[in-house]
């Protein structure tokens, strides 16, 4: 699946999205750590606090949904395509 | 007291100028700017007037925080009985204009009657005077600036003036301050262009008066740390300014595109914030008076154009919602829109409008006098109109008037995406449940400042709720309102809100006035602000039928994303609204409850 990447997260790390192995059952927590590693830089910090939710203004989509809405980071990637990533952001 | 203690109204038909004592016992009820130049409209001001008559009035207000080192205290509000509604119009800037006017010994400016002929106000302290205008009349915002400036004898003089579509009366001309600040919405600059006055230059070196200025410069610290250690104030904001929202909201599956027959963009990625940083455009942010934040963005594109913006909302309105996303003409006819004075969502909206027309049928290619054709996707057509209607010529004459009265001339005003008239910002109700309702209920119609719920909906600040989910979401719908009306009027910035809350506010309110109310009271302020406005609008016969939305939110399902097959949901909300409000079930406001928030 591809794991995107947005805002200041994109910028910092050069690159959009990676591509990551995800077989059934992997969690979206698990799915991200593999982006991670494909990089090379980490971004955990940036994303989530130490309970593994989202600062706010932070958000990760799975196909569009937000995983706050589901079970966080234990969310199952299931038949999902994309994981988006979006650091700390905000407008109006 | 951080009032100034004085205000001035100028009669422009006779020419006379008073300095009367700013009516501070009111401040205590309305806080200032937005709340108090409201009830001061109200008190002089019958709703049912014809805004452009020399009948209606118009209020430059601030804040009691305005002019202060409160973080982003630059601010100041236009309030005015507004031609594109019919109702209130109430439109807020920032850049350094509205301190200034306080530097200059004045909290608020009442422009009264109608000038036989172009003037411009000049305001330098004791030195007020009405001088002609007649040489930069039909002159374009950047031009009057500097003439304006050059004249006044002040390098650091501020102007707010209109552009050429304020002068000819487009009833969604802004008012443009520092050349790229805009207090844009609601058309008032068309109520100023009506008085034929150009421009008000400010400049002056006083202080605002502080009980204890140790203590709050203390607290201002305080609040200042709070904001930078915040993800969104400290870092993104500053970073990608409001632009970062592209991607998000498209991403969420609710940016609208065609004039609102989609929910998504496919081409986001190339007009997002990230795009304007990547492909080297943006070369610097910038920020307004007082301001730890720093959201503006200054751009130079590979034509060597060189301005301010776009914001998020105007990214939007002259791209994706046109059906292209070409950076260049984006930025370029935000720059155009800035020069002529023209608010950019409706500007935008209202030539989606009309581009689904054509398609559509309903506009015949002759009446485009050889015009670009208005087609989605067509970006020339994007400068050609919008020329055209600042300068009322040909068609552009006639969308001058705004999306709904343009598409009702045709007997299509299921086209035109308003609330009240006034065109909707780039958020689809049908993937925010309590967004939506706040474009239905707003008191200037569809807009996006005066309840931004798109924070705890989609951006999780303060908490994360479903964007999808009503239930619960009218007592945040309420809460925003009230809260926003007092960050508005106390003279700040609402994008503060991302890292502050509302005792943060009453501190700084308390420190700077001396009032010692409790943050309940600064918030009963907010909710006597938004129902005195909501009373303005009934007594303009601006009536609770109005709290809607366009049918396509009801009839046609998003077509894709997250948010496939969903519609707005407003008949489940609305009425929980007007209960949480204390309303009649109707949406008529009893007369209790007026006298409940003790509204004279
Ligand atoms: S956050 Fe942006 S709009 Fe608000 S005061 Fe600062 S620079 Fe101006």
């Amino acid at each position: 699946m591809t794991v995107k990447f947005f805002a200041t997260l994109k910028l910092k790390l050069g690159v959009a999205s990676v591509e990551v192995d995800a077989e059934p059952g992997l969690s979206v927590g698990q799915a991200i750590k593999r982006a991670e590693q494909s990089t090379g830089r980490s971004f955990w910090s940036e994303i989530f606090d130490q309970q593994g939710k989202t600062f706010p203004g932070g958000m990760v989509l799975l196909d569009g949904a937000n995983i706050a809405h589901q079970n966080g980071v234990d969310t199952p990637v299931g038949d999902a395509e994309t994981i988006s990533v979006f650091p700390p952001a905000g407008g109006g | 007291m951080a009032f100034m203690g004085t205000m001035l109204r100028v009669n422009l038909t006779d020419g006379t100028i008073k300095k009367d004592p700013t009516p501070i016992e009111l401040a205590k009820k309305y806080v200032g700017g937005r709340g108090l130049a409201t009830r001061l409209l109200m008190n002089e001001v019958d709703p049912t007037i014809d805004a452009l008559s020399p009948d209606n009035k118009l209020i430059f207000a601030t804040g009691p925080l305005s002019n202060t080192n409160a973080p982003t205290g630059g601010r100041y509000m236009v309030i005015t009985k507004g031609p594109l509604t019919g109702g209130i119009a109430s439109s807020n800037s920032g850049g350094e204009w509205g301190a200034y006017l306080k530097k200059a010994g004045y909290d608020l400016v009442i422009l009264e009657g109608k000038s036989p002929k172009p003037v411009y106000l000049s305001v330098m302290e004791d030195d007020v005077q009405i001088k002609d205008a007649a040489h930069v009349w039909g002159k374009r915002v950047p031009e009057t600036t500097d003439t304006l400036i050059a004249e006044s004898g002040q390098k650091k003089a501020k102007v707010s003036c209109i552009g050429p579509a304020g002068e000819n009366l487009v009833m969604f001309a802004s008012i443009m301050n520092e050349k790229h600040r805009a207090a844009g919405r609601t058309g008032v600059g068309a109520v100023m262009g009506s008085k034929n006055l150009k421009a008000i230059v400010v400049h002056g070196n006083k202080k605002s008066p502080i009980p204890d200025p140790d203590a709050f410069r203390d607290l201002v610290k305080g609040k200042i740390a709070t904001i930078k250690a915040n993800g969104i104030t400290g870092e993104g904001l500053p970073k990608l300014g409001t632009k970062v929202l592209d991607n998000i909201i498209n991403e969420n599956g609710m940016y609208p595109s065609r004039n609102f027959q989609d929910v998504m963009y496919d081409g986001t990625s190339h007009m997002s914030g990230e795009a304007l940083v990547e492909k080297g455009y943006l070369k610097r942010n910038s920020g307004c008076y007082m301001c730890p934040i720093a959201c503006a963005r200054n751009v130079e594109l590979p034509n060597g154009r060189k301005g301010e913006g776009p914001e998020y909302e105007t990214g939007w309105a002259f791209g994706p919602l046109l059906g292209f996303h070409d950076l260049n003409v984006i930025c370029d006819a935000n720059f155009l829109c800035n020069d002529l004075g023209l608010d950019t969502i409706s500007a935008g909206v209202t030539i989606a409008c009309a581009m689904e027309m054509y398609e559509k049928g309903y506009i015949k290619k002759e009446e485009l006098d050889n015009g670009p054709e208005l087609t989605f996707g067509n970006s020339e057509a994007l400068p050609y109109y919008l020329y055209k209607m600042a300068y009322r010529e040909g068609i552009g004459d006639k969308l001058a008037q705004g999306s709904f009265r343009f598409a009702t001339s045709y007997g299509c005003p299921e086209f035109s995406m308003t609330c009240k008239k006034q065109e909707l910002p780039a958020y689809d109700p049908r993937g925010v449940q309590g967004m939506g309702m706040s474009y239905a209920v707003g008191n200037r119609g569809g807009d996006h400042v005066r309840s931004y719920l798109i924070a705890p909906e989609i951006l999780g600040s303060p908490e994360k709720l479903d964007p999808q989910a009503v239930e619960g979401k009218m007592q945040w719908l309420f809460i925003f309102q009230n809260l926003t009306a007092v960050i508005d009027s106390s003279g700040l910035c609402l994008f503060t809100s991302f890292a502050l809350g509302a005792d943060d506010y009453a501190d700084m309110l308390n420190a700077a006035t001396g009032f010692e109310l409790t943050t309940a009271q600064w918030l009963e302020a907010g909710e006597r602000i938004w129902n005195m406005e909501r009373n303005f609008n009934l007594l303009a016969g601006i009536g609770p039928e109005t709290d809607t939305l366009p049918r396509r939110f009801f009839d046609e399902p998003a077509q894709r994303g997250p948010n496939k097959g969903k519609v707005h949901r407003l008949p489940e909300m609305l009425p929980e609204y007007y209960q949480l409000r204390g309303w009649n079930a109707d949406g008529t406001m009893p007369q209790a409850k007026l006298e409940a928030l003790g509204i004279e």
